[in-house]
């Protein structure tokens, strides 16, 4: 077997492990915000990597999968790790609607729909007090499990999410579907002409996008036994995501989890080790930077640029090289 | 099992094969390098001559904490560590930053007496950026991997919140001062006490009195809420509401705007529309200020004004409105003119170490108090176990700057606020009359604008 | 309904759109010439906000006088922005632009954040809160004011857009760049023109901000959701449309604070853009040209 498809399952095996070994709750949470944001970096890639098209509003059906999922175990008693898939399904279909408010026409206006869309769905959930709990936001019964093992679910369902996502992923890149997306980066007028439905593919391409925010979001939920309007909408989230995808390489299966793995460690790591009255405003610049770096200079983040360059080419591919494809479905 | 060694110079395994694993291996020697704080480390070496030298020093110290002399509790050498995770950038950075100063204050005042059970104290302390998941990964942090002894809690109640079911769940006693708001108390944690006199939902309380016991020709006929969407200023008017409704003051008007909202304009003229003659605002800061702002530009002129937060804040806010501050009035637990026992030594303290400030913002009494708590239950049981620790708070009450205060079941404080009015530019304390804090009597009506 | 106070409320929409339609007008611009969108445009207008607010502070400028201060040095930068960044990316690769503008929006909310906190602030002159009674509704100054300078403003981008050889050249170039190039317009050197002209209105806005609204480093994102949707219930790159836009955005918030309620009214124009884009998805004054990329 080649090492690409052995180091992941090593990998997994090692994951699966490792709370085995490693008990203290500040690294398997430093590894489940890994998880999830891989995930949620993974499903970013199918619609802004593959189709091309950049959502802004990830963070919004992330926070709308913590509220459905936090309304439906306070209200129904419906426990989250039972209820998080349908949650990934409902974030799906609104996924599915804003897209067709927003995907019908080409370009632009889908960014800015989806950045629109964020703060509408806090100002609902922020305005519909009595369902919501409005800025006091919802609590969470806690889980009752001791001490030691209570993060252990939230652990494996983030681990499993990954898991499914990239499962999914890597399904959408050898099917017809994942080359009518990569048509529709590359050239949308023809992917039309050719007969793909490209608004169809869009809407579909961007529901199955959103459902891995809707899902994390509703384990996030329960992590934290609370959700509030201001912490499940945190811009912060969707931007992490773009700079995860980017990094590792937009359009391939595993940039962005590389992506993840590096900047969530790296990040939270600068919080602790720059001065902590600084911390935040030093996080937040480091970040435009490396955005803005890896924008100019290596737009195509690392795998692309690795692999470009060990085909023996000085330069790297753009990123939206078609033959590139092949490539990033094994 | 706590471990007693903090300054461990090479990085666990665990932890190195975490970060391995999670494919930073460049990360895992500075990670190794920080867990071990430099301050942690400088402090060690200096705690052993203040121990010796404590004795001598303990007697000048305030009332509680003289019996700090001899250490207690082993290791001698190593300070006590008192991990927090606070909001000290991002939109909650200026409560965050004040209450962390109180902190600050404090810990000074401790070390300079000789320390806490003869050990020098440290705060090892993070930026949690008002974010509430990097406030629980810092609060796992700091319990599982620094292993501090004892844990202080965030500005607001958002963040005190989620990271107070973690400071449950390892059973460390979670002492904040910022977090009032009745989510907080709801899921009855046996950790966490908040010290601030009085929960959110009686903070007008003395405001309403104040009003119920004007003579009937005085009395205002009727009253608008106008209220940002939030926790702690939605328990509070709610409260005041109710009980002005039941004396038969009419509401004519209601309404919540967002926390983003800017613009005053019309709702100002909505409530002068409504010819309202007393303004609850449920306000934060900057509201309080936009609205005497939107108020005055179209010469709305009520004849009494609560702000639930804002005017507090002295300094910022008589800066960004003059003299338009007389007349508006506030609830507090604290002022800097308090009387309470140790106040002073707070005040001149605070002043010595931020000389560029002049008026102490009420947040860092919180902070102050949150120490002054901490201290009181260590020194009462002799210990640093934090469930003795929790258990001792539930059974006793503490002299504070904010006052004597005391907990229920679950955390909640038992005292009450002052009604404050700002007067000739100065903030004075106008209510309850028992107070001995009362140092001028309420203006009603208010002067204009 | 109180009729006075609904009169109220129209003569603050008013008042209000002719702001919001200075603030995005630069967005417009450089969508239009670039087919950028620029996430970072409403950090801008904070960050003028900012600058204004320490020109009065320091030296007593007024702020609708730092207007003249600050739109030259932001076209100047705003060009050097394009010339150094957005020039290499190859123009018209949406998605990289987007993200380097979204990086931008953040260094400059961190900058921001370290050098003034995260505490509200706000520009407050001596005639902040100076308002007339006409027939019962009272008009505050500054909005007046604010409305008059955006108004000016946005006429004079009008009048260098229509009648010199560099906004004949702007319009060109927003029309079909490759035509552009062919009658002789040098696209390059006029597009970094463009997008300084854009940045420089956004400067514009951002005294105006200051005046009538409090802000802090984090407001950055409330301002570009609104003037983005304005940009494309517009129909992306139409000044015309942005202009209609932002009058809507104006009226419906303020009208809808008195007529709804408070919390609901910042829903109202988001709803309605949404409706709009159901049935015009190319936006109020969007055609099938402009949007082909």
């Amino acid at each position: 077997m080649k090492l690409r498809t052995v180091f992941p399952i090593v990998m997994l095996g090692l994951f699966l492990v490792l709370p085995i070994v490693v008990r203290e709750g500040f690294y398997l949470d430093l590894l489940l915000f890994t998880f999830m944001y891989a995930a949620m970096s993974v499903g970013w890639d199918i619609m802004g990597g593959l189709a091309g098209y950049v959502s802004l509003g990830h963070v919004g059906f992330f926070g709308l999968g913590s509220y459905v999922a936090g309304l439906l175990v306070v209200h129904f008693g419906i426990p989250v790790f039972l209820s998080a898939p349908f949650v990934g399904i409902l974030a799906g279909i609104v996924g599915a609607g804003l897209g067709w408010i927003s995907l019908r026409a080409r370009g632009t206006s889908f960014v800015i729909v989806t950045l629109t869309f964020t703060y509408v769905i806090q100002l609902v959930a922020l305005n519909l007090r009595d369902i919501t709990g409005g800025s006091s936001g919802l609590y969470l019964p806690l889980l009752t499990l001791p001490a030691d093992v209570v993060i252990l679910p939230f652990y494996y369902g983030m681990l499993v999410l990954l898991v499914v996502a990239i499962l999914v992923s890597l399904a959408i890149r050898r099917s017809k579907f994942g080359l009518g997306l990569v048509a529709i980066r590359e050239e949308e007028g023809k992917a039309d002409g050719s007969g793909v439905n490209t608004s169809l593919y869009k809407i579909l391409a961007f529901a199955i996008s959103v459902s891995f925010a809707g899902v994390a979001g509703a384990l996030h939920a329960q992590y934290l036994n609370y959700v509030d309007p201001d912490l499940a909408f945190e811009l912060i989230i969707t931007l992490n995501l773009i700079i995860m995808c980017l990094v590792g390489s937009r359009g391939t299966l595993w940039g962005p989890v590389l992506g993840a793995f590096l900047v969530q460690p790296l990040s939270q790591y600068l919080i602790y080790l720059t001065p902590s009255g600084i911390a935040g405003q030093v996080h937040l610049v480091a970040l435009g930077v490396v955005l803005v770096l890896v924008v100019m200079f290596m737009p195509d983040g690392i795998i692309t640029t690795w692999t470009s360059r060990r085909g023996g080419r000085g330069r790297a591919r753009p990123v939206d090289a078609p033959e590139r494809l092949p490539e990033a479905a094994t | 099992m706590r471990r007693s060694n903090r300054s461990i110079a090479v990085p666990g395994v665990r932890p190195l094969l975490v970060l391995l694993v999670a494919g930073s291996v460049a990360l895992a020697g500075c990670a190794g390098a920080a867990t071990p704080s430099p301050a942690a480390s400088a402090a060690a070496s200096v705690a052993a001559s203040v121990a010796a030298s404590a004795a001598a020093s303990a007697a000048s110290s305030g009332p509680s904490a003289s019996p700090s002399a001899a250490c207690a509790i082993p290791p001698c050498d190593q300070p006590i560590v008192i991990g927090v995770s606070q909001a000290l950038t991002g939109d909650k950075s200026d409560p965050g930053t004040a209450i962390e100063h109180g902190y600050q204050v404090w810990i000074k005042e401790v070390n300079d007496a000789g320390g806490l059970l003869g050990r020098k104290l440290v705060l090892k302390e993070y930026d949690n950026q008002s974010l509430a998941d990097t406030a629980v990964s810092q609060i796992e942090r700091l319990v599982t991997v620094d292993k501090v002894d004892l844990l202080f809690g965030p500005f607001s109640s958002a963040l005190t919140i989620p990271t107070s079911a973690v400071a449950e769940k390892y059973k460390m006693a979670f002492i904040e001062g910022a977090g009032g708001a009745p989510g907080v108390f709801q899921r009855n944690f046996h950790y966490t006490f908040f010290v601030q006199p009085a929960t959110a939902e009686h903070q007008a309380d003395p405001f309403v009195a104040y009003l119920l016991a004007l003579p009937a020709d005085q009395r205002p006929a009727s009253a608008a809420y106008p209220q940002q969407d939030d926790p702690f200023v939605k328990a509070t008017e709610d409260g005041a509401q109710k009980a002005l409704e039941a004396a038969g003051i009419k509401t004519v008007y209601h309404d919540v705007y967002p926390p983003t909202q800017t613009d005053f304009a019309s709702i100002a003229a909505a409530v002068k529309a409504s010819g309202a003659e007393v303004v609850l605002g449920g306000t934060i800061f900057n509201d309080a200020v936009a609205q005497v702002q939107a108020y005055a530009s179209i010469n709305y002129q009520p004849k009494a004004v609560y702000f639930t937060s804002g005017p507090g804040t002295v300094g910022a806010y008589k800066q960004a409105l003059g003299s338009k501050v007389n007349g508006t009035m506030t609830g507090d637990g604290w002022v800097q003119t308090s009387i309470e026992p140790g106040n002073a030594k707070f005040v001149a303290d605070y002043l010595a170490m931020f000389p560029a400030e002049k008026d102490i913002p009420g947040e860092a009494a919180e902070g102050y108090s949150v120490g002054q708590v901490l201290q009181a239950a260590v020194l009462g049981t002799q210990s640093l176990d934090n469930t003795k620790i929790a258990d001792w708070l539930h059974a006793n009450s503490v002299q504070t700057v904010q006052g004597n205060i005391g907990w229920d079941a679950v955390g909640r404080p038992n005292g009450s606020y002052l009604l404050e009015q700002y007067q000739g530019g100065q903030m004075k304390v106008v209510a309850p009359s028992a107070d001995p804090n009362k140092n001028a009597d309420p203006v009603y009506p208010k002067p204009k604008w | 309904m109180n009729p006075q106070l609904l009169g109220q409320s129209i003569v603050l929409g008013i008042l209000t759109g002719g702001v919001y339609a200075l603030m995005a007008s630069g967005l417009t611009l450089i969508f239009g010439v670039m087919r950028v969108v620029n996430v970072a445009h409403a950090a801008m207008i904070v960050m003028s906000a900012y600058l204004s607010w320490m020109l009065y502070r320091t030296l007593g400028l007024d702020p609708l006088l730092s207007i003249i201060v600050l739109m030259p040095v932001f076209f100047v930068l705003g060009a050097l922005g394009q010339w150094v960044v957005l020039r290499r990316l190859g123009g018209r690769d949406l998605t990289l632009t987007v993200l380097v503008s979204f990086g931008f929006a953040i260094i400059l909310e961190g900058l921001q954040g370290s050098l003034w906190s995260s505490s509200f602030q706000a520009i407050n002159t001596a005639y902040s809160l100076d308002s007339f009674n006409i027939l019962g509704i009272y008009v505050p100054l500054v909005r007046l004011l604010a409305a008059g300078a955006a108004l000016a403003l946005l006429g004079a981008l009008f009048v260098v857009l229509s009648r010199t050889n560099l906004g004949r050249a702007i319009r060109a170039t927003t029309q079909d760049p490759r035509s552009a190039a062919l009658v002789g317009v040098n696209v390059e050197y006029v597009t970094t023109l463009a997008f300084g002209l854009g940045v420089a209105m956004a400067a514009a806005g951002g005294p105006l901000l200051g005046m009538l609204f409090a802000f802090y480093p984090a407001t950055h994102w409330l301002w570009i959701g609104k003037l983005l949707a304005v940009v494309v219930l517009g129909g992306l790159g139409s000044l015309k449309g942005t202009f209609v836009a932002a009058m809507i955005l104006g009226l419906a918030e303020q009208v809808a604070t008195v007529t709804i309620s408070l919390d609901w009214a910042p829903l109202v124009f988001y709803l309605f853009l949404f409706g709009v884009l159901i049935v015009r998805p190319r936006g109020l004054f969007g055609t099938v040209a402009r949007e082909s990329l």
